[in-house]
């Protein structure tokens, strides 16, 4: 009896917490690294950070 | 003198909200003018008074409310002796929110199972929410569905000491006539000797209710 009373409210102390707690994790900003200016003539590297942009980083333009 | 409001809440259903509701109106319904107000979209309260036969209205008006829910409970407070809201499971829609600004009492039905009781702590905190704009609000939890032979209901009330809300003293027995009493568009009062047992103990927690 005791062993159930202290369970109930050990969840109970549980769920207070938890919602005490922020509904998230303030997420963090990845550092970027910079992006290497292009020289004229050069294919510019793929923009790794970029899903759109980069959805076949091996061949960023057509052959 | 302005009706009395009780709003009866828990996000989680199935915790005996609209039973409880029904019940307590129809007790309170025995002392004085009562309303019931159905705020719940599932319309349970309202379908429950509609089962009622011609012969045996059920004893308290029930309405359904989906407007404001503040503008309508305001619009009957003179007319009643004694308002109770039946609030939707959800702290998702503003109705119990807007409930409980307009209550005078929050009444928190707990089950006795461990996850009914966890995720009743949420209603703790939305009661601390609708104080800032109802600082007068009065909250109870009130165990549902007892079974006195059972250890897990036995050590419910230890547990509910947890909680920054007070539970009542009484509380309503796990017992088969409820749901005859919704089958049949009812309250326990109006079951004779079969409903005695349960109407005396919804009867006590009117007295506490009404007392404290």
């Amino acid at each position: 009896m005791k062993k159930l009373e202290s369970k109930l409210a050990a969840g109970v102390r549980q769920a207070k917490k938890t919602q005490e707690q922020p509904a998230t994790a303030p997420a963090s900003t990845p550092e970027v690294a910079p992006q290497a200016k292009p020289q004229s003539g050069q294919t510019p590297a793929p923009i790794r950070d970029d899903a759109r942009q980069n959805l076949h980083p091996e061949r960023v333009w057509p052959d | 003198m302005p009706a009395q409001v009780f709003a009866i809440a828990n996000q989680k259903g199935g915790t005996g909200k609209t039973t409880l509701t029904m019940n307590l109106a129809a007790g309170l319904a025995r002392r004085g003018r009562t309303l019931v107000v159905d705020a719940d979209p599932q319309g349970s309260a309202s379908q429950w008074a509609r089962l009622a036969p011609d012969e045996r209205a059920y004893p308290a008006t029930v309405i359904a409310v989906a407007g404001s829910l503040s503008r309508e409970i305001g619009r009957f407070r003179q007319d009643y002796q004694y308002i109770v809201v039946d609030c939707p499971p959800t702290l998702e829609s503003d109705a119990v929110r807007l409930a409980m600004v307009a209550a005078d009492r929050v009444l928190i039905p707990v089950l006795p199972s461990p996850m009914d009781l966890w995720a009743s702590v949420r209603m703790a905190k939305a009661v601390e929410n609708a104080r800032q704009d109802n600082r007068n609000l009065q909250a109870n939890l009130i165990l549902n569905q007892l079974e006195v032979r059972n250890a897990l209901s036995r050590s419910m009330r230890q547990a509910l000491a947890e909680f920054d809300i007070p539970a009542l003293k009484n509380a309503v027995q796990r017992r088969a006539i409820y749901r005859s009493a919704a089958l049949e568009g009812a309250s326990v009062y109006d079951l004779a000797n079969r409903g005695k047992p349960a109407a005396e103990e919804i009867d006590a927690i009117i007295e506490e209710i009404l007392g404290l």
